[in-house]
């Protein structure tokens, strides 16, 4: 739900930076409930599975990950089992959509993965950095740490390791410069291409979903987390602009190029943050 | 009770009967070999639990100057070897069964046996002797299987063999230094002098220590050693691959297990880097180098059997890493690993396997869309891969989080990032294997003759998906009997069914598939609850508004498989570009020079010169030394 509004959210200030005024708010509901009313067309029944999968595993995913300090089990927000149950949800897509029998769709997927060995490097590297200062994978522990004040938050902390994760979920998020999966004019919307009513209707909902985990993660590991679910969910908003921000004046890369730069850069800012911290 | 070396004269003596008598009789021999191996379960786990049953030949000799009584041992390590190679050729029996009608080799079964014997003597034997006996007839017998008797496997069947021979004569000289340091060749007696040797004098332990390592690492293809690993699984018989995979890499963890790491673990006293001995700190490193290097080979692989090869030896490296780090959580992740990794590679390669049975290709650019005909074969593929990327909730996931958990517990930082690389890559190459075997759009010679496998070939792969699911919701099941096993590595923390304890972190699987479960619940609902669908061909999709027929596409050619992950590879080519295969193959190429530069002095007359010199030195030399 939230990811939804965030969606229709960021499609106003895309267009606000476009010098347009954007569809309402509520735009994307609408276009879920109407996908998901109209009759669609499938190819095999392993692309309902994929998509069935997907959603799952996402939704699992997002069970896992604290949402300001609470969580529906003690499971205190695992940070490897969160990374791990969200690859079985892109795993889903990625067999729902190659059953679609259409060959832009594992083009799209080819290149979504190739990226994916991109961010998770620094990406793990960001989480090591964590895990080492706590002495815990635990989210809900590393946004426990920063308790107290604005100033004791990581991205005051940790402004470099900042940067990296925020151009590493650029990435996660699959948002411009790094939309090279989705490219709807080099490869049809790639893994999108085959999917028409339902199934895109899912895979909206897997979209907003995706980016809810993804940012709450970021406002666990950089914001303190939150008092209340509701400054939570303002603060993931945040990281959400951000993204959209850069999203809406970006060109896109090559995948190479993607690939290179996240294992240059965003690698780079965060073993001199490491160095930074382990030295001092 | 029946002993365990009569179960090992039994195989050979039922290798005997199989080779020499029912050649003919390809069924029968696998039912034979089918019976012997469920009667081996079952005496095994009459064994369980009985850590102090020895047994002694009544046999006595000298090697040298040692006196010798060869006789078996049944220790938690041995046992549980043992009892996976038992239960897994168990399994596999049923899948050879109904595979062996067609297109097989008759060799397979007696050789079969005797690998079967000669892994039994090497995982229960009291002294090095039959350690040594066990390990070359391992590299023999599977040597035979592997090349089939087919003259166009010989080159690669070789390759297999020379570094199976380079193990064993590493091997066979370790053991030769043992021997003359300790003055016997028990194996538990000279780990404890070991230990001593490598605390007092570390340099005399060293040569041995290194030499057995190697000889383990090459059998588990650790990097440089890894080229074996792709062309005997290539050149093996669809049905062995699963073996030779799930297993037979594990012999030389399983030695490393036995004599090396707990020596390096207890009694290193030499230099330490971050905290462990630099002698365990290289060859983690090794691993994890192992498993990053495997990885990016695999992405431009296009050979499911060489890709699947490739995978294995990056789980090895896993493993191999886990071990040597030394902790209790290190060495528990790591032996989970690889049973785990028996399991599921066993049913890969089952499900590659079924695919050559009814295909009779290797190749995936030449596949596509089989899921459509085989779907039993693709469910237990995609459990399959599910546990091999080590994606939660199958039982790869559970084993890769202990490893990650004992890496970050000891803080090998550097070590936790590259192996998120081999983790992630998995994932890339497993997914492309999925997708160029068993989806996009199907073939049309194999949309009219590709159907399901035979219900016998389906059997162990229930097995094996219903075994990757309930040993990755309760790895319990599997923890809780590695106990006593543990125990022997000094740990000696109770296992409960479903929370697995880590060094920053627990889990708790059982939450985690029901959380996973009830996700895909209410995905489902939303699914089915929304408008209705109707079924459209493969062929009827999106082609940017062309007619496919009139540029004459069939479903051959509208498949991407070839050049899947080209960004990637063309970004690793640098380091592609300097491959081992070529130093190989140029020590290979200076070899054959030098060999036939010797042939050249004794055969060719006009080089009589040399001879003649060459004689004069070798009188020279011999008499000097008398």
């Amino acid at each position: 739900m939230v990811g939804l509004l965030f969606i229709g959210l960021g499609r106003i200030i895309t267009a606000r930076v476009q010098r347009r005024i954007g569809p309402p708010f509520y735009q994307q509901f609408i276009d879920v409930i109407k996908l998901l009313a109209r009759e669609s067309i499938w190819h095999h029944w392993i692309m309902t599975l994929g998509s069935i999968m997907a959603l799952g595993g996402l939704i699992a995913t997002m069970v896992h990950v604290p949402v300001a300090g609470w969580l529906p089990y003690d499971s205190g927000g695992p940070i490897f089992l969160i990374l791990y149950l969200a690859t079985i949800g892109y795993l889903g897509m990625a067999m729902g959509v190659s059953a679609s029998g259409n060959p832009n769709a594992p083009l799209g997927i080819g290149r979504a993965l190739s990226l994916m060995l991109g961010y998770e490097i620094p990406f793990a590297a960001i989480l090591i950095l964590f895990i080492s200062l706590t002495g815990s994978s635990s989210l809900t522990e590393i946004a426990a740490m920063q308790a107290g004040g604005f100033l004791s938050w990581n991205i005051v902390k940790f402004p470099l390791a900042f940067i990296a994760a925020e151009i590493t979920v650029q990435a996660m998020m699959a948002e411009k410069p790094f939309d090279q999966m989705i490219a709807p004019s080099e490869i049809a919307s790639g893994p999108l291409v085959e999917l028409g009513g339902k199934f895109l209707g899912l895979g909206m909902i897997q979209m907003a979903v995706a980016i809810y985990f993804e940012t709450a993660i970021m406002v666990n590991l950089f914001f303190g987390g939150g008092a209340n679910i509701f400054t939570f969910t303002l603060k993931q908003f945040g990281v959400y602009t951000i993204a959209i921000l850069i999203n809406s004046v970006m060109p896109r890369y090559k995948i190479e190029n993607a690939v290179r730069y996240l294992w240059t850069v965003p690698l780079a800012l965060i073993i001199i943050q490491m160095l930074i911290v382990f030295l001092r | 009770m029946i002993s365990i070396g009569t179960m090992i004269i039994l195989a050979v003596v039922l290798a005997l009967i199989t080779r020499v008598f029912l050649m003919k009789h390809k069924l029968l021999s696998w039912v034979l070999f089918s019976a012997y191996t469920a009667f081996s379960v079952f005496v095994l786990l009459k064994l369980y639990g009985n850590w102090n049953y020895f047994e002694t030949m009544n046999l006595s000799y000298l090697v040298g100057r040692i006196n010798m009584r060869p006789g078996f041992m049944n220790k938690p390590l041995g046992w549980f070897f043992s009892f996976f190679v038992m239960a897994m050729s168990f399994l596999n029996s049923f899948f050879s069964m109904g595979f062996s009608k067609s297109i097989h080799s008759r060799n397979i079964v007696p050789h079969w046996l005797m690998i079967l014997a000669a892994s039994l003597t090497v995982f229960f034997t009291k002294d090095w002797l039959l350690f040594i006996i066990g390990w070359e007839t391992l590299g023999w017998a599977s040597f035979f299987i592997i090349m089939g008797g087919k003259q166009k496997k010989y080159k690669d069947s070789m390759s297999y063999y020379f570094f199976s021979l380079v193990s064993g004569m590493l091997l066979i000289a370790a053991v030769w230094m043992i021997g003359i340091k300790f003055r016997t060749l028990n194996i538990h007696t000279t780990t404890r002098s070991m230990i001593i040797l490598a605390k007092n004098t570390p340099w005399q332990a060293f040569p041995i220590l290194l030499m057995l390592t190697l000889s383990f690492l090459i059998k588990s293809g650790a990097y440089p050693f890894h080229i074996w690993a792709p062309r005997a699984h290539k050149s093996a018989p669809a049905d062995f691959s699963p073996f030779i995979s799930g297993i037979m890499i594990k012999f030389g963890i399983f030695g490393l297990l036995l004599y090396v790491i707990p020596i390096v673990s207890k009694g290193y006293a030499g230099y330490s880097i971050f905290g462990m001995p630099v002698f365990a700190w290289v060859f983690s490193w090794l691993g994890i180098i192992t498993s990053a290097i495997a990885t990016v080979l695999a992405f431009s692989e296009n050979d499911a059997k060489r890709l699947m090869a490739y995978s294995s030896v990056a789980n090895a490296g896993y493993i191999i890493t886990a071990i040597f780090l030394g902790t209790a959580l290190g060495i528990k992740g790591g032996l989970l690993h690889a049973f785990n990794h028996m399991i599921f590679k066993a049913v890969i390669f089952m499900t590659i396997a079924a695919v050559v049975y009814r295909t009779g290709e290797t190749d995936m650019n030449k596949m596509g869309g089989l899921a459509y005909k085989m779907p039993i074969t693709f469910m237990t593929f995609l459990l399959g891969i599910i546990a091999a990327a080590g994606i939660a909730p199958m039982n790869g996931f559970v084993s890769k989080w202990m490893i990650y958990q004992a890496l970050l517990g000891q803080k090998h930082y550097f070590m936790t990032v590259a192996m998120f690389f081999a983790s992630t890559g998995a994932f890339l190459y497993l997914y492309r294997a999925l997708h160029a075997i068993f989806l996009g759009q199907i073939r049309e010679v194999h949309e009219r003759e590709v159907k399901e496998v035979p219900f016998l070939m389906q059997i162990p792969m229930w097995i094996g998906m219903i075994l990757m699911f309930g040993l990755g919701v309760f790895p319990g099941y599997l923890l809780r009997p590695m106990m006593p096993l543990m125990k022997t590595f000094g740990s000696s923390i109770s296992e409960s069914l479903n929370v697995v304890q880590g060094s920053v972190g627990s889990l708790n699987t059982l939450f985690s598939t029901v959380i996973f479960i009830l996700g895909v619940v209410i995905a489902a609902a939303i699914f089915f609850l929304s408008a209705k669908t109707h079924k459209t061909p493969m062929m009827d999709n999106y082609t940017s508004g062309e007619d496919p027929e009139e540029w004459n596409v069939t479903p051959n050619k509208y498949q991407f498989s070839y050049g899947f992950y080209e960004p990637i590879t063309k970004m690793f080519a640098w380091a592609l570009k300097r491959s081992v295969d070529k130093a190989y193959f140029k020590a290979s190429y200076i070899l054959k020079i030098i060999g036939r530069e010797i042939n050249m002095i004794f055969t060719d007359h006009n080089n009589w010169g040399y001879a003649a010199l060459l004689g004069l030195l070798a009188m020279i030399i011999g008499g000097l030394f008398l």
